[in-house]
Formats: C-alpha cells, sequence, structure tokens
C-alpha cells in the first residue's frame, strides 16, 4: 500500500509517518510512505497513492484544493484531511473526504484512519478464472456477481464473463466473505456494485437481481453493515 | 340620481380603503377605471330602475364586483372580508341612521338624504384614518420620514379642528333660523359635546407626538448600542481567530519540540510537552459539530445543559446534503438529545455522552448512547405536560423518512440506534 502524506511542516509530516506505521503493525500490509511539503509535488504522482494525508493550511495550495484535485485524477484514492483548525470541518465534509483528524495527532485517530484506508480497498485479493481456454486473475473487487452451474460458475465483471470450474460453495471458502452475499442458492453478489437495494431488489449496472425470501433479512443485515463500514462518504 | 351615484362610489371606496386599513389587503389601483364604469352604469340603468327601487338591486352587485376586482388578495379571504367588514359597516351605518332619525323628524326622503350625507361623512371619516395609517403615527423606525410625519400630524389635527369648529358653527346658525327649542338644546348640547371632543383629540394627539419623541430618544440609543456591541463582537471573533492561530502554531511548536527532545532521549521534557499537547488536544478534539446544521444547533443547544463533568464524544459526520427535511431532522434529533441531556446520570463509574454518525452509500446510522443512573432521583427529566411525547414523534418522523429505531437500555447505559434508508427516502420524495 503507498501513501501521501503532505504537510508543509516537515517535523509533523514526519511524526504522522511515525503514527501511521505504529497503526500498520500486525495488519500484514505491505506500507510505503512518501512525505511532501509542496502541494504541487504530492498532486503530480496523485495516481501512485492508494491514500493520502492532506494538511489544509498550507502557504502554496489551500489543502481542499489540493484533495478535491486528488479525488478528481484518482477517484479510488482515500483522502484524508489532517489540520489544526476545527473550523475547517464543514468544508472537508462538503468535498466528501473520507476522514478528517485533529493535530495534535492522536493515536488513536490514526487507528481508526488507517482502518477506513484498508476498508476502502477491500478486495484486493486476485482469484484464477477463464476466458477463452486462457487464464486470468482478476481482483475480487472487480467481481460484480458470480452465478453457479453445474460443477462451475460464470464470473461475471463489468466487461467479460469469466469461467471457473468450482462450486459455489468451495469459491465462497476462497474469495473475501465481507465483500460477498449469496442472494439465491445460485448467485453471490459482489455489494460493492450495487448501486441501490428496493424493496427485495438490487440494481447494478441497469441490471435488476431480485433476492429470494428466505434470504432476504440476512441480506438487509449483511448489506447495511457492509454499506456502513465499507462505503462511507460516497 | 347623480347623488345616488356619488354615495355608491363612496361606498365603494370606503370598502376598499376599511380593507386596506382593517386586514391590509392591498389595492390595485390600475383597476380604479371600474368606479367610473359602475358610476355611468348606475347613472344609466338606476334612472330606469329607480321607480321600482330596483336601484337597490343594482347597488349592491356594483359594489361587490367593484371591490372583488380593485382588492388584491386570495379569494377566500375577500370573500371573508367582503362578508364580515361589510356586514359591520352595514350595521354601524343603520345605528347611525337611527340615532339621527332620533333627531330629526322627517320621514323617508330624510332617511335617503342622511344615508348620501353619511357616505360623505363616512368616506371623510375613513379617509383620515387611512391617511394617519399611512402616516404611521405610531411609527419610530423610519427616522427619514420624521419631519414628514409631523407635518401631517399637526394637519390632519388642524383639519379634525376646523371640520368639528365648523359644524359647531353651522348647527349654531341654523338654530337661528329654528325656532324649535329641542332643536336648539340639542345644539347647544353638540357644541359643547364637539369642544370636549376636540380637546380630548388635541390632547391625545399631543400626547401620542410627545411619546413618539421619547420612543425615539430610546431608539436611537438603541441603535448607538447595536453599533457598538456589533464593534465588540467583531473584536472577539478577531481575537478567537487570533487565538486558533496561537494554538494552531504552537501545537506545531509543541510537536517540533516532542520530537527533538524524542530525538535527544529527554524523557524528562518528552513528558511535560506531552501532557502539554494532550491539554491542547482535549479542546481542539471538543468538537461539537456533525456537519450538518440542524443536527448541530439542537445537539449545541441541549448538551450545552449537560455539566462539566460528563464527558461528551461526537464522532463521524452527516453533512447536509441528505433527503431528510430540517423540521423532521430537528423532531428526530432535538427529541433525542432533549432526552439525553435529561436522562444522563451514573451509578459510579464517570457520566458520558456518545454521539456517532456514519453515512454509507444508502444507509444512514446514528448511534446515540449515554450513561444512566438506576437512581430515579439523580434524573434531570422534568416531568411536565408534553411528558411521552418524544419517542411518538421521533417515530412518525421516522416513519415518513424510511428510518427504523432500535433501542437497547442495560444498567448503566442507554443507547438509541436509528438506520435510515436515503436512497428510498429519495425515491419517495
Amino acid at each position: 500500500m503507498k501513501i501521501g502524506i503532505c504537510d508543509d511542516e516537515t517535523y509533523i509530516a514526519e511524526l504522522l509517518e511515525d503514527m501511521i506505521k505504529v497503526a500498520f503493525e500486525n495488519r500484514n500490509v505491505a506500507l510505503t510512505i512518501a512525505k511532501y511539503n509542496i502541494p504541487a509535488e504530492m498532486f503530480q504522482k496523485c495516481k501512485e497513492y492508494d491514500a493520502v494525508f492532506i494538511d489544509i493550511d498550507m502557504p502554496e495550495m489551500d489543502g481542499i484544493e489540493l484533495a478535491k484535485n486528488i479525488m478528481r485524477e484518482n477517484p479510488e484514492c482515500v483522502v484524508i484531511m489532517a489540520t489544526g483548525k476545527n473550523d475547517r470541518y464543514r468544508d472537508a465534509i462538503h468535498i466528501k473526504v473520507a476522514d478528517y483528524i485533529l493535530k495534535p495527532y492522536r493515536q488513536a485517530d490514526i487507528d481508526e484512519s488507517v482502518s477506513l484506508i484498508l476498508n476502502e480497498h477491500i478486495g484486493e485479493g486476485e482469484i484464477e478464472v477463464y476466458y477463452q481456454r486462457e487464464i486470468y486473475k482478476i481482483r475480487e473487487r472487480d467481481i460484480i456477481y458470480i452465478e453457479a452451474f453445474n460443477g462451475y460458475v460464470l464470473v461475471n465483471t463489468a466487461t467479460t464473463i469469466f469461467r471457473k470450474d468450482i462450486s459455489l460453495l468451495k469459491l465462497m471458502d476462497i474469495i473475501e466473505n465481507k465483500l460477498f452475499v449469496q442472494i439465491s442458492r445460485k448467485v453471490i453478489v459482489n455489494m460493492l456494485w450495487i448501486e441501490k437495494y428496493i424493496c427485495g431488489n438490487i440494481y447494478i449496472n441497469d441490471k435488476k437481481l431480485e433476492i429470494v425470501r428466505p434470504r432476504k433479512k440476512s441480506f438487509e443485515k449483511k448489506y447495511i453493515e457492509f454499506d456502513l463500514e465499507y462505503r462511507r462518504f460516497k | 340620481m347623480i347623488y345616488e351615484a356619488i354615495s355608491l362610489i363612496c361606498e365603494i371606496t370606503i370598502i376598499i380603503l376599511l380593507a386596506q386599513i382593517v386586514s391590509g389587503m392591498k389595492c390595485r389601483y390600475k383597476y380604479s377605471f371600474i368606479l367610473i364604469l359602475v358610476f355611468v352604469q348606475y347613472m344609466i340603468f338606476g334612472k330606469m330602475l329607480s321607480g321600482l327601487y330596483y336601484d337597490q338591486l343594482l347597488y349592491l352587485p356594483a359594489i361587490l364586483i367593484a371591490v372583488f376586482v380593485m382588492i388584491d388578495d386570495t379569494w377566500k379571504k375577500k370573500t371573508e372580508y367582503i362578508l364580515i367588514i361589510c356586514a359591520c359597516w352595514m350595521v354601524l351605518q343603520i345605528i347611525v341612521y337611527l340615532i339621527l332619525k332620533f333627531i330629526s323628524t322627517n320621514d323617508l326622503g330624510i332617511m335617503l338624504e342622511t344615508m348620501v350625507e353619511n357616505n360623505y361623512v363616512s368616506l371623510i371619516f375613513v379617509a383620515e384614518i387611512y391617511f394617519i395609517r399611512l402616516s404611521n403615527i405610531y411609527g419610530i423606525n423610519d427616522r427619514s420620514k420624521g419631519i414628514k410625519r409631523e407635518i401631517i400630524v399637526y394637519l390632519l389635527l388642524a383639519f379634525v379642528g376646523a371640520g368639528l369648529l365648523l359644524c359647531v358653527s353651522v348647527i349654531s346658525r341654523a338654530s337661528k333660523y329654528v325656532t324649535d327649542r329641542e332643536y336648539s338644546v340639542i345644539a347647544i348640547a353638540v357644541a359643547i359635546f364637539t369642544i370636549i371632543s376636540l380637546a380630548i383629540l388635541i390632547y391625545i394627539i399631543f400626547h401620542i407626538i410627545s411619546t413618539n419623541k421619547s420612543t425615539n430618544e430610546l431608539y436611537l440609543y438603541q441603535l448607538q448600542l447595536n453599533e457598538q456591541q456589533e464593534i465588540y463582537y467583531k473584536t472577539l471573533l478577531e481575537r478567537e481567530d487570533a487565538t486558533r492561530k496561537f494554538r494552531h502554531d504552537i501545537v506545531n511548536h509543541l510537536v517540533y519540540i516532542e520530537r527533538k527532545a524524542l530525538h535527544s532521549g529527554n524523557l524528562e521534557i518528552l513528558t511535560y510537552v506531552d501532557k502539554l499537547t494532550d491539554n491542547i488536544s482535549e479542546i481542539t478534539h471538543s468538537r461539537k459539530s456533525v456537519g450538518n446544521n440542524v443536527v448541530d444547533i439542537m445537539m449545541n443547544y441541549h448538551f450545552s445543559k449537560l455539566d462539566d463533568n460528563v464527558d461528551i464524544e461526537i464522532t463521524g459526520s452527516l453533512g447536509e446534503d441528505i433527503p431528510i427535511s430540517n423540521v423532521d431532522l430537528n423532531i428526530i434529533f432535538g427529541n433525542l438529545f432533549k432526552n439525553v441531556a435529561e436522562g444522563v446520570g451514573t451509578n459510579d463509574e464517570k457520566e458520558y455522552v456518545k454521539v456517532d454518525f456514519t453515512k454509507g452509500n444508502q444507509y444512514l446510522k446514528c448511534v446515540i448512547e449515554n450513561s444512566i443512573s438506576m437512581d430515579p432521583a439523580k434524573s434531570r427529566k422534568v416531568e411536565g405536560v408534553n411528558m411521552g411525547y418524544g419517542i411518538g414523534n421521533i417515530k412518525n418522523a421516522l416513519i415518513r423518512n424510511n428510518g427504523k429505531i432500535n433501542i437497547e437500555k442495560d444498567e448503566d447505559f442507554y443507547r438509541t440506534t436509528i438506520i435510515f434508508d436515503l436512497i428510498k427516502n429519495t425515491n419517495s420524495e
């Protein structure tokens, strides 16, 4: 995971770096942290980062402005505002940043921000699938839904339908359970792709999938938890 | 017939002026030409129907049509006004007629003439009140028109005085030509009554003017005070801003010192600075905002009543961009925070209140938890007439907004969880 820190005060950036490293301990994630004093430099490389911590009050560019630009260039990047000013809170909320931490930094706040970053990058694991007899590796988060047939499954992504010779039950042991939910005996759906859920139907890219009645309650519970945990500030 | 037509116009004008005085309705002067139309049609058709008293059939509809067209308001209000005010006005006219009939010895012919005269007099009377209202004799806010207003007041006073004196002199003169003793007595009584009324009127006018003057002075003082307060608050804001900037900078300095102490291994300085940053951290992190105006106002208002020893923790954010009306937000969170502020207590541990907002793509969750005490004597709840309506109102507002509430309670805490389906709410709007 690549994280960027932008603060005009070098020692503040160093402190934040140390605290982020502490937060990532015991999380089994390879981590790279880069520090910047100049906002423009960070913006040039913003597409490389999975998450950025930005100070709001910087002489060359307002942190809110930098955050907006980064969110536009790299929508998947998790933006966290880090500042000593409580009164810019509303500005940060208005542009829908992922989180807002106040100086002096508290380790608990950094831990929470790191959890948020990891949640945003759920489904980075890969699975092997086939398409026209060729093997491909696709990220779990790119799977929209999986449909089971006799001894094999069809893995639907945005562009292609892949195949994997495995039963649905065994597949569910391999993939990230937090990401997928079973809506019927033969179909499991990636909750990241659900646009909305209304009256027993889920809507994904103009496609409507019905949830069978016995699974409705458990789906609702799991989907609400997932939405609040993994899709905040969208 | 011309007198009846003029009387009709006067009647219409009186009713329109009364509408403006009593109900504050506006007049559409661009339709004033309708008065000319009414006058002409009454002159033409009234003459044809006068022998049969059918001119009365033209009288009322003409008034109604003219009033409906010229007054600017909803049909319902216009109808209400016509029914109530006109009815009152007609009753007043009948009373005046009966009084005059009691004084006069003539019959129906005089009644009609009296009604015509009444309309002239009534119009002058109503117009006077209308202009007094326009001159804003009680008004103190419009200082730029102050001088103009005083002149109008004196002019009106002069006009009223002259009119009354004219009446008195006319009645006195007329009494010389009348040998009827009863008439002479009444004329003298009217003269005395008029002079006394005039004196009272002059006193009232001067009283109003002097009250206005002192009120105006108070108003000037108030304006000055407002100006001074504004300057004072601006200064306070500037100082607060400067304090915030200072605190922001001092945090950076403390962090720098902390890093240096860490690198040099100076534990004493490190501990000292740690404590300083903890204190500042407490101030900085004491946020009572979730990014939504309505909820912030409710939260700060109700939680401001809590004692200083209550730990308040607000986390998460709500933002302004949610499909729930401000009124419903007020109902839901106003009641919830009020219940929390009244219900927070403790058995032995510290009192606390925790509020957390989490917003996902489709759902919004709010968890409000507070410590409670098993001892009812420690409750801050105030028993009153409106007790018990809170949860009911919350539930109704939640139903409107596709929300669900779950309440958990134990010996030492009370937790309310609310979840809104924002997409369902948007679709149902």
